[in-house]
């Protein structure tokens, strides 16, 4: 689980359907009782936005050939830094990484926008065949 | 998620335990709909033992608020924990979903 000194890194593979998102949030218990040093604002803010990009994994993937999409979620703690990537076998897929506002009735359209403003950076790129999302947040 | 629902005269008090995300938004969202077809227009989610909410289950809640407001109702939310206000603050949200601290305040304003 310690990859280097003073890091925390954790992993979670799976075929990406709503049980790999409890794996997910059972992965975020594990890693913040590893890294006690994360602030409670820090910790939260992160982990609501790497929920929302496996959330969106697990509704929007649509597999390429027989089977389930398949997805990994890397977490790391690394002071003062949290990482995030997840990556999945599925199609390639086109998030819009700055949406539009929507009218405060609206039902969906605010999960990209609530990542945007819980972390410091988001990228999505397609390498090796995967779809590959990154998250950083630094902690004060 | 776990849900537990109080019924008053023309009020429903929704207890969500757990968490309130992609697999339970269906299952609030159908439940408030129940309640405000019932007459029961003033629904009240108490979040108090909300663990984790995120976009989607956000989004249940605005579509309970629709549903309410369509039958001449309304929507509140109690007793939110920091999880959840940070969702709501980083979406602006609790402009429109504004948090009462307890269930009883939000029974009680007559806005």
């Amino acid at each position: 689980m310690t990859a280097a000194e003073g890091a925390v890194e954790l992993r979670v593979d799976g075929p990406a359907e709503p049980g790999w998102l409890d794996e997910v949030h059972g992965a975020f218990e594990r890693l913040w009782g590893a890294a006690p040093g994360v602030p409670e604002l820090d910790r939260m803010r992160f982990e609501t936005a790497v929920i929302e990009i496996a959330t969106n994994i697990v509704r929007h993937t649509t597999p390429v050939g027989p089977g389930p999409v398949e997805a990994t979620v890397l977490l790391r703690a690394r002071a003062p830094r949290l990482e995030a990537e997840l990556s999945d076998t599925g199609a390639p897929v086109r998030v819009d990484l700055d949406p539009a506002p929507v009218d405060d009735l609206a039902e969906s359209g605010r999960g990209i926008a609530l990542v945007l403003r819980a972390v410091d950076s988001l990228s999505l790129a397609r390498e090796g065949g995967r779809n590959t999302w990154r998250l950083a947040r630094d902690w004060s | 998620m776990e849900l537990t629902t109080d019924q008053r005269e023309g009020v429903a008090v929704l207890h969500v335990t757990g968490r309130l995300t992609m697999a339970a938004a269906g299952e609030l969202k159908a439940a408030v709909d129940r309640e405000v077809a019932a007459g029961r227009t003033l629904v009240v989610v108490d979040l108090g033992d909300t663990a984790f909410l995120d976009s989607s289950g956000l989004g249940a809640l605005v579509g309970g608020l629709r549903s309410a407001r369509a039958a001449g109702g309304d929507l509140r939310i109690a007793r939110v924990g920091a999880q959840v206000r940070t969702v709501l603050e980083l979406t602006t949200m609790d402009r429109v979903l504004r948090p009462y601290a307890d269930v009883e305040d939000a029974v009680g304003d007559r806005r």
